[in-house]
């Protein structure tokens, strides 16, 4: 599978925003240089999340959870950390001055968080 | 390298290091004909744009990759916390061949070693602490004479110190030191609290202080005071850090001074006054000996232990261990949540926390308390147990308001803290370094109470404890013990004069001989020791 489709696939998920060409070549030559290992149970599931797009974000949640250094998490920390190098993505990244009610918005956020694990690890049952 | 093998030393030095830096200076400023042998590797890897703040870089720089992830992405460190995970790719030379050069096999320890110049002194947080008296005593050491020997050490790397409530565990009675560092909005913040609370806080034992610091805050010689650029991790802007090569360059210029790099020494022999140190070329894989009237011994415990193991000959046999345990703790300082904090910082530990149990500077525990600056958010982000994408949304608003606590543990000898040398392993040296480091029962309640007690300071301090993470033995990188010292002359001894037992004129000038490991830092001591073993050396001659 072109890793082009992954960056994009991954560049989406993380920020909603498409990769930029160094994004595209980083992401491209990290995969060279550091190979994911993966027995076929987690090649099927990786394969999944990109033919299912919309199932990345309940994988990554129930993985979170219960396998923190699975494969497929690998993929998307190699494309977190290329991202945090770009400028063009550190709104994404760089501390924001917030007022006292954003801690809401992040509380909102982290129970969404919860959520989405639990249907992870519902999904994970049936792929 | 050949007319090196030719010469007869006065002194060889094995090691790079802290310990080694300061017994080299101190032998070759005496006059003594000096060799120092290392393998030497150095970070081949050129970073672009370090010249600016961590700010701008990470605002504006276009080839942050390099700096941040490494041209081979090696500061992607994937898979559980472990010694070595927090080196950054500008250091992870540090840790180059090692596990083909010093083999070690444990299940239970998992130390930080190096082959680089420099040794793990191209990493030191810089923190500097004087060991107590009773310290020093307990650790084998001579008070008097150590304690002048911090003040040599003082006035040769520069430190910076402004007394506080702190000054009995850092730098009591040393002069000429500069001011303190200034510390980063949420230290100032976590300081102000500890002022209001300070006698509440000072009854439980615990204080407060910026630590001392091997950086300089005014200029010395050619070297500049920091410009608080928070690239610490990274390189060594105007040479504002003390680290081993600010000395080992100076030495350099010295005609009776030689380094040689590329080697790896493994064992040693005595013939009448003669020490012959041999080993073998790293690039070459051919054998090599020099020769010198005195050895000195500076590369770090357990390679210290290899060599003096297999020069001896003695295989399966135990040799102590001490090593400080260590853990770390995430906090959340949740009044600063939202908050705009200066960007002006070093990336060194910003403020000090000690625990004196008796409150005789005889049971002490420390913790270093360091901002989350100059690293980047996907190293944090990787252990929170959320989808990555709302992680990163967690960690971008707390991670400005993050205070990370490391806290040592002091250390002494047990049952289950051991090195020994095994035979047989197919590699250079035909062997492998066996570890076990396990605490006892009484040990493990003994650190999970005085944590307990650390968090609820930390909460005092308005730093709310989040996820305790322990990263296994060795992680401290704080070692030491494998030759204690006696005034016995058995084998596997130090003399109090650092003078290896059964041997005449090989001395051992790192951590080894300590019997016991206090939590302060160990490496302004160990530059003591080193600068005081190389006095004994050359009163020796």
């Amino acid at each position: 599978m072109s890793t082009n489709k992954e960056a994009y696939i991954l560049s989406s998920y993380l920020t909603n925003r498409q990769p930029t060409p160094e994004v595209l070549m980083l992401y491209d030559q990290a995969l060279k240089k550091l190979p994911v290992d993966s027995n076929s149970k987690e090649i099927k599931l990786w394969e999944f999340c990109i033919k299912h797009t919309w199932a990345l974000k309940f994988v990554d949640a129930a993985l979170g959870f219960t396998d923190p250094y699975h494969p497929v998490r690998k993929r998307i920390f190699i494309m977190l950390a290329i991202l945090e190098t770009q400028p063009a993505y550190n709104d994404c990244f760089l501390p924001q001055k917030r007022s006292f009610l954003y801690i809401f918005y992040v509380l909102f956020y982290m129970v969404n968080a919860v959520v989405k694990t639990v249907i992870g690890k519902v999904l994970l049952w049936f792929i | 390298m050949v007319h090196l093998t030719e010469i007869l030393f006065d002194c060889i030095v094995v090691g790079s290091g802290p310990s080694g830096s300061m017994c080299a200076q101190t032998v070759t400023e005496a006059g003594c004909k000096t060799l120092m042998l290392d393998a030497g590797f150095t970070n081949d890897q050129s970073s672009p744009d370090t010249l600016s703040d961590f700010h701008s870089i990470r605002t504006n720089g276009t080839k942050q990759s390099a700096i941040f992830l490494g041209n081979n992405f090696e500061g992607l460190d994937w898979g559980p916390t472990q010694a070595g995970s927090q080196l950054t790719p500008a250091r992870k030379y540090l840790i180059h061949r090692i596990k083909e050069l010093l083999p070690l096999e444990s299940k239970s320890y998992f130390p930080l070693e190096s082959l680089a110049y420099e040794g793990l002194g191209a990493a030191w947080g810089l923190g500097c602490y004087k060991f107590s008296n009773t310290e020093l005593e307990k650790a084998g050491l001579k008070a008097s004479s150590i304690n002048k020997a911090y003040q040599v050490v003082a006035n040769r790397i520069g430190i910076s110190y402004t007394p506080d409530d702190i000054e009995p565990y850092t730098m009591p009675g040393i002069e000429h030191l500069q001011p303190s560092i200034s510390v980063d909005d949420n230290s100032r913040f976590i300081l102000q609290r500890y002022h209001k609370r300070q006698s509440e806080i000072r009854k439980r034992n615990f204080h407060l202080g910026i630590p001392a610091l091997a950086l300089l805050t005014a200029d010395k010689n050619n070297r500049k005071a920091t410009t608080y650029s928070d690239m610490d991790f990274y390189n060594n802007q105007g040479l504002s850090a003390w680290r081993p090569s600010v000395s080992i360059e100076e030495l350099k210029k010295k005609s009776n001074f030689a380094y040689q790099p590329d080697v790896l020494i493994t064992s040693f022999e005595e013939a009448g006054d003669i020490v012959s140190v041999s080993g073998f070329i790293i690039s070459t894989g051919e054998p090599v000996t020099f020769k010198a009237k005195k050895l000195l011994l500076a590369c770090n415990v357990t390679s210290t232990a290899r060599i003096v193991l297999r020069s001896f000959k003695k295989y399966d046999h135990n040799l102590p261990l001490l090593c400080n345990p260590y853990s770390y703790a995430t906090c959340l300082l949740w009044n600063r949540l939202g908050k705009y904090s200066s960007p002006e910082r070093t990336s060194t530990a910003q403020l000090s926390l000690f625990h004196d149990s008796n409150n005789n500077n005889a049971d002490v525990a420390m913790a270093s308390l360091y901002s989350y600056s100059s690293l980047l958010l996907y190293r944090v982000v990787k252990e929170v147990p959320l989808n990555f994408k709302d992680a990163l949304k967690l960690m971008q608003y707390l991670i400005p308001a993050i205070v990370i606590g490391g806290i040592h543990h002091p250390d002494e000898p047990g049952k289950f803290k051991y090195v020994c040398l095994k035979q047989g392993a197919a590699n250079f040296t035909n062997d492998i370094l066996h570890a076990r480091y396990e605490l006892e029962t009484s040990e493990k309640k003994a650190i999970e109470k005085r944590e307990r007690l650390f968090y609820q300071i930390f909460r005092k301090l308005g730093c709310m404890p989040l996820k305790k993470i322990q990263p296994g033995f060795g992680a401290s990188a704080h070692y030491a013990g494998t030759l204690p010292f006696s005034i016995k002359d058995e084998p596997f001894t130090l003399q109090p004069n650092g003078r290896l037992s059964s041997t005449k004129n090989v001395f051992v000038a790192d951590g080894s001989g300590f019997n016991y490991l206090p939590a302060k830092g160990i490496t302004f001591t160990l530059m003591a020791n080193a600068h005081n073993t190389a006095l004994n050396v050359l009163q020796h001659a």
